[in-house]
């Protein structure tokens, strides 16, 4: 029907490869990678002390306590109640956690079933780990146990991590005194002294991570991660050839995670330029917007790294891995 | 049915001095929404295919827009995805046209599609058809102008060119985009909507609205800024008119004013 998306198959033969076997090389991978990566970046993030930072709901008021505020807690008592916030908060986040885990296709969806073997926590460890630690310094007197938290049981991965909701649900069921502690400590230490300490923790805590079943020849050209909208935190690794993009399981890259104003097949496509060396963004053909950068896409343009591109109510950032520097065909 | 209509429309369409009418221009008005839209093409192509791609992009624009605006309550980013839709939809039809014709038909038309949702402009625009804003005693085109002209004016800014030798350059109406079926290269269809002031009015035209200069199309709004959208329109026609080119061509002209002033 839309003879003008024609250059993008022409580009395409250029390629030198057959079509059909990139596709589906692509395809394969795409299925499982979503657990390891995120993961990733959950570890990533904990590692930054990025949680800590970057939580705006309970955080931010207490920084606003004032200091007067502070009750004069006596060693057991700020111990005590260290530990039974830490506890219970550990309890709490944990359950919310994985129930949030289950997810798969609405992002805010707190889902019911929990399944067993999914799981875990590294980043909501190590906050809970922070907290304890945090008293402990305070008191000068690291008396009894330093409230580890360590979460044992779980091992496997954050299918994604959500920062905000976790920290929300945190705070609820803390005592004041917690509170009072944590700003009063916040303003005491420096930024990336926690972050030490929190690395430290981590690796002496933490169980490794699963090795990854991903790691697969893919020969990426560049790849995409949903940043907003249903499968928010999923990556796509794009290679050679023809990629469709759609919810149905043919689709090379496959966007299925219940944002339905996606066409089953072929919403848009991206293809892999081997002369300039770039991937290129086309609409599918039939009557589906694709924008890029904002801008509705009606012929083929050239994506750079960074680009965000908004199909329905998904948006995906582009990252090119082949460009003027490397190629495949260099080596 | 409209007893109280907020947006003063007003159309024409004359063919100048040439053969054949080549441009085509709608508007509608829903009440119910507060909305209503204008839609300018401007064809091109031998024999009759101006008019056929013309008339393409006026029913792609009308079958992208009208099912959601004839709607009890239309739906806001329906609305605005139509805009590109109705690009898209045109140029498939002038696609599947000139295959069915065969032997290398060509045709093609400029998109100059308005849509008003009480006070905010969404534009598509996609060719040199010229999208004005008149306000406060100025006038701007606010859409992108895709033909050469921009790009000579550039070379006069940077001193490589007179402005006498841009200005009578062959190619200054070369189009740089344009629906014909094809690729399109250059679409303007910006996110945020301009936001209509009481008093402003937009004009919506064919380049042969551009047979007068900006600042004829400004004096005549300077002239008549509180008469109505139609006498706006009319004054314009006959400021045209009055040039007497030999060759003018197609005009098309809509005038969109708010009826509510405050």
């Amino acid at each position: 029907m839309f003879k003008y998306k024609s250059p993008l198959s022409r580009l395409l033969e250029g390629a030198g490869k057959p079509k059909e076997a990139e596709t589906e090389e692509a395809t394969a991978p795409e299925a499982e990678k979503p657990e390891p990566i995120a993961d990733f970046n959950a570890l990533r993030e904990a590692l930054a002390g990025g949680n800590m930072s970057s939580s705006e709901t309970y955080e931010d008021s207490d920084e606003l306590l004032p200091e007067d505020e502070m009750p004069e807690f006596t060693e057991e008592a700020d111990a005590d109640a260290a530990d039974d916030t830490a506890e219970d908060m550990d309890e709490i986040v944990m359950t919310e956690v994985i129930a949030e885990i289950q997810e798969t296709p609405e992002n805010e969806m707190v889902s019911e079933e929990p399944e067993p073997e999914q799981v875990v926590t590294l980043h909501v460890a190590t906050e809970e780990t922070v907290v304890a630690e945090e008293i402990v310094v305070v008191d000068a007197t690291p008396e009894d146990t330093v409230v580890e938290v360590v979460v044992e049981e779980p091992e496997a991965a954050i299918e994604e991590p959500k920062v905000d909701e976790i920290k929300t649900v945190a705070p609820t069921p803390a005592p004041e005194p917690a509170s009072d502690r944590r700003g009063r400590v916040k303003t005491t230490f420096l930024g990336f002294e926690r972050a030490d300490t929190h690395v430290q923790d981590l690796i002496e805590t933490a169980e490794p991570v699963a090795k990854t079943e991903a790691a697969e020849q893919t020969f990426p050209v560049g790849w995409l991660v949903v940043t907003s909208g249903p499968g928010r935190g999923t990556s796509v690794t794009l290679s050679e050839g023809l990629m469709q993009i759609g919810r149905n399981d043919d689709q090379a890259i496959q966007l299925d995670f219940g944002d339905t104003g996606i066409s089953r097949s072929n919403h848009a496509v991206i293809a892999y330029d081997p002369e300039d060396r770039k991937c290129y963004l086309g609409h599918g053909g039939k009557a589906n917007l694709v924008r890029l950068n904002g801008k509705p896409v009606l012929s083929t343009v050239a994506l750079n790294s960074g680009d965000l591109i908004r199909i329905s109510e998904t948006t995906v950032r582009f990252t090119a891995f082949c460009d003027d520097g490397f190629d495949w065909r260099d080596a | 049915m409209l007893a109280n209509p907020a947006h003063d429309v007003a159309l024409i369409l004359d063919q100048g001095q040439r053969e054949n009418q080549e441009d085509a221009v709608a508007s509608r008005m829903f009440d119910a929404s507060d909305a209503a839209y204008v839609v300018v093409a401007d064809g091109m192509g031998g024999h009759d295919a101006g008019e056929v791609a013309a008339e393409f992009v006026i029913n792609a624009w009308r079958e992208a827009l009208d099912p959601e605006l004839e709607t009890k309550s239309p739906s806001e980013s329906n609305l605005i995805d139509a805009l590109p839709l109705a690009a898209m939809l045109a140029n498939a039809a002038v696609s599947n046209h000139c295959e069915e014709q065969g032997q290398g038909l060509q045709m093609g038309s400029t998109l100059l599609g308005i849509l008003i949702l009480g006070r905010r402009v969404f534009w598509i625009s996609i060719g040199d058809s010229p999208l004005y804003l008149y306000r406060d005693g100025t006038l701007s085109q606010i859409n992108e102008d895709h033909s050469m002209a921009p790009l000579l004016d550039a070379q006069v800014a940077d001193g490589t060119l007179t402005e006498d030798e841009a200005r009578t350059h062959p190619d200054r109406n070369q189009l740089t985009s344009v629906i014909m079926g094809r690729a399109i290269p250059k679409v303007d269809c910006p996110e945020d909507p301009v936001a209509l002031e009481g008093t402003d009015v937009l004009i919506a035209g064919s380049d042969g609205l551009q047979y007068i200069t900006d600042a004829e199309i400004l004096a005549v709004l300077q002239a008549n800024s509180n008469a109505l959208a139609q006498d706006i329109a009319d004054a314009l026609l006959q400021a045209v008119k009055a040039k007497n080119d030999p060759d003018q061509d197609n005009v098309s002209i809509g005038v969109v004013k708010l009826t509510k002033n405050e």
